[in-house]
């Protein structure tokens, strides 16, 4: 065993546990902790696999920002009940069924015969060659990507007023 | 790099730029309106204009020929009539319309990238841009529940099934090697036998299923087209299957009908789809909900089109988006003349609608026997033309089982009509005073339903030709 | 996306696996030492007035969850699309020689749309905190 095969098996582990225990954690606040170890995890995963932009991104956006998007998101919430509520069956069953698709196909990508098909050749690449990679192939898909972000900016404002709108004399009449 | 083929896409994008401009200034609905108008009108000529227009742009990930033309023409064209029944705009806040136009041009523009796009992260991304920007336009409508509650639903199952996509897009990737749908079209039929090549093609249409209302995904048609706007609603169920249409006729070609098992996937879908919405429109009060499960049921037909992966089969998808883009766009121009308040409709009240307004009673009339598929009208075609590319690839038992679903259709269509012929109307309720231009409208939309009803040949030669490109 | 490693276009590139592994060492030793020594040397002596909350002596009343208004979300939600516009932006400006001033042209078209977007927020609204001025 190589030393990168036994830094994957290692990882792969942290990525599974805490991906597992945070999917089981009552107390929301936890269940996103545990996420962002599960991230660091990936991040570090991509780093092994050659791709340092990558894991860079994934540690800022991911763990970053959208970690203390989740946080807020939890806070802004009503969390009575919620620690010792079950989940209902309706929503077990499409849990266990796109459980089980995906399931199915990893059994079939295990099994399946690999011996014809050559394997895929690693994607390493350097900060500046992803990015020169990225903006020469595919600067199409940036700028649908920024009016995506735009079109987010023009609907998270009329969401946030209203449910702004909503709240606001709520919270006054608790005061 | 040849911007002129670009044109009808940088068109849109100026129209949504103006009214991102415009959402600052301040509030004036008439004023947006006229410009909307004009500014649509514009990409809609460009757009014919440049019809037979064709090249490769952006590295090859972006293809425009006769297919992708023909289905931008019919996408601008289908914006340009919900701009024009946006005069009233009745379901949506006063200071919300330059962005609705906004998030309308936009989605548009995205539909057409999603059209051209030959590349699957292109593909991705652009599917993304027009779920979002319908998401949003689901959430303004007017009294903020009923879009939220929906628009949330759209959101959840949306956000589902791209993810099934992209994963799906993944094991494509991870089998072949490849992300040009040139490179694609030729690696897939040789290891079309791996289970992950046809899974990852299977789960990649999920996504376009979820658009197009297709069975496991259907789930929020009737609440969508219920909870949004009705300009709103009508743009979903016009443009944006259109555009799906498309893609799908894309993804099917990949395979070059060389799998079976997708065949019958695809077959399968296509019976759950038009069964379980032609069954459950029959219990439908509203006539948005009704017009949500008629077009479940006639994604349901489309697949069958579609999964001849046949030129025949082609040329008739291709055709039917056409026939849904009109009639549906007629049924919704009957929605908003009646409900002009921008409340939702209940069949009840069309009753005496032949009283009210003759010509609208006509029109609704013209598009439910279009969707029931009663000859003379373009419904009656487009049928026609998707019955015999499936009798060719010798598929009886589908073409017997859609048969029975249009029969059972009828039946629903028929209690509408019966509603606005048969009935008297309610007390209190006078002539409908339809908006500016919209008796016009009505009367040239019933005019082009018959005419290519019955001589579809020169727009049947074009789509023809549209079809070959595709290959 | 192509096969990377056969365009000619990128470089392959070895993760430096030595450093890695020494530096995370370095840092699980170094953490283990601190927390090891503070739990060694402090000084433990627990009573019920130092386990409150508010060792000034305030006693806590009600529930600490309360509900955050909803400008918080909308802060947090702005932070993460412009961190996402960041990551764009990071990725152009690590190439930003080598793809010259068509790539240049790209980032400006990507940034101004963003910058309409933060215009759009600023003059509707979105960036004011606290009480509305009505």
């Amino acid at each position: 065993m190589t030393i990168y095969s036994t830094l994957f098996y290692l990882l792969a582990v942290l990525i599974l546990a805490s991906t597992a225990i945070a999917v089981t954690r009552r107390n929301m606040v936890h269940a996103v902790i545990y996420l962002v170890i599960s991230f660091f995890g990936s991040a570090l995963l991509f780093y092994l696999f050659g791709a340092p932009l990558l894991a860079a991104l994934e540690v800022i956006i991911y763990a970053g920002a959208i970690m203390i998007l989740f946080l807020f998101i939890v806070m802004m919430l009503r969390m009575e009940g919620l620690e010792d509520r079950l989940f209902p069956l309706k929503q077990w069953l499409p849990a266990v069924g796109v459980c089980f698709v995906y399931g199915m196909v990893l059994v079939m990508l295990i099994v399946s015969d690999t011996t014809d098909a050559p394997p895929m050749p690693a994607a390493a690449a350097a900060p500046a060659t992803f990015g020169q990679f990225l903006f020469q192939r595919h600067w199409l898909a940036i700028e649908i990507v920024s009016m995506l972000l735009l079109i987010a900016l023009v609907g998270v404002l009329r969401l946030g007023r209203d449910a702004g709108g909503k709240t606001r004399p709520e919270s006054e009449v608790a005061q | 790099m040849n911007w002129m083929i670009f044109s009808p896409e940088i068109c849109c994008l100026a129209t949504a730029l103006v009214f991102l401009f415009l959402s600052m200034a301040p509030v004036d609905s008439r004023r947006d309106y006229i410009v909307a108008i004009a500014l649509t009108g514009v990409a809609v000529c460009a757009s014919l204009a440049g019809i037979h227009a064709q090249g490769e742009l952006f590295h090859g990930t972006y293809r425009i020929d006769l297919f992708s033309q023909v289905f931008k023409s019919m996408l601008l064209m289908g914006l340009f009539l919900v701009v024009v029944i946006s005069s009233g705009l009745n379901g949506i806040e006063r200071r919300y319309h330059p962005e609705f136009y906004m998030l309308l041009t936009i989605c548009t523009l995205a539909l057409m990238m999603l059209v051209s796009a030959v590349h699957i992260l292109t593909l991705y991304v652009a599917l993304e841009l027009s779920s979002y920007s319908l998401y949003i336009l689901v959430f303004l409508r007017k009294g903020r529940d009923q879009g939220t509650s929906s628009g949330m639903k759209f959101f959840l199952i949306g956000a589902s099934a791209s993810a099934t996509m992209l994963f799906g897009l993944a094991l494509l990737y991870g089998a072949t090697n490849a992300a040009y749908f040139r490179v694609l079209i030729e690696v897939i039929p040789g290891v079309i036998h791996q289970p992950e090549v046809i899974l990852g093609l299977a789960l990649a249409l999920c996504g376009f299923f979820f658009k197009m209302a297709v069975f496991p995904f259907h789930f929020w048609a009737p609440d969508v087209y219920e909870g949004a706007a009705h300009q709103v609603a009508a743009y979903i169920s016009t443009a944006s299957k259109v555009a799906v249409i498309a893609v799908l006729l894309r993804m099917a070609a990949l395979t070059g009908g060389a799998s079976t098992h997708l065949v019958h996937f695809l077959a399968i879908l296509a019976i759950i789809s038009m069964t379980v919405g032609n069954l459950t429109a029959i219990a439908q009060k509203d006539l948005k909900r009704l017009l949500a499960f008629s077009s479940i049921a006639h994604a349901g037909y489309v697949l069958v089109g579609i999964l001849c992966i046949s030129p025949q089969g082609n040329t008739s998808a291709i055709f039917y988006a056409l026939t849904v883009l009109l009639l549906k766009f007629t049924c919704f121009l009957v929605v908003v003349q009646v409900a002009f308040d921008g409340e939702n409709i209940e069949i009840d009240r069309l009753a005496g609608l032949h009283r009210r307004s003759p010509i609208m009673a006509l029109a609704l009339m013209t598009a439910l026997f279009g969707l029931a598929g009663i000859p003379p009208t373009i419904g009656f075609t487009g049928k026609l033309l998707i019955f015999t590319a499936a009798m060719e690839k010798g598929y009886f038992a589908l073409v017997l089982i859609a048969m029975f679903n249009v029969v059972i259709s009828l039946y629903y269509y028929l209690l509408v009509v019966r509603a606005a012929y048969l009935l008297e109307p309610a007390e209190g309720e006078g002539a409908l005073a339809p908006m500016p231009g919209a008796g016009i409208l009505a009367g040239t939309l019933v005019a082009a339903i018959v005419a290519i009803g019955i001589y579809p040949t020169p727009i049947l030669e074009l789509i023809r030709a549209a079809a070959m490109a595709l290959g | 996306m192509e096969p990377i490693l056969r365009s000619e276009l990128l470089t392959p590139w070895e993760p430096g696996i030595f450093s890695l592994v020494l530096f995370a060492a370095v840092v699980l030793v170094l953490v283990g030492f601190l927390l090891f020594i503070s739990a060694w040397l402090g000084e433990k002596s627990p009573n019920p007035d130092k386990l409150r909350p508010y060792e000034s002596g305030i006693i806590p009343t009600g529930s600490a969850r309360l509900r955050y208004p909803v400008p918080f979300f909308l802060v947090a939600i702005f932070f993460l699309i412009f961190d996402v516009e960041g990551a764009y932006i990071f990725s152009w400006a690590v190439a930003c020689e080598r793809i010259g001033w068509a790539g240049w042209m790209q980032m400006s078209f990507f940034i101004a749309v963003l910058l309409l977007g933060l215009v759009y927020i600023w003059q509707k609204g979105g960036l004011e905190w606290g009480p509305k001025k009505d």
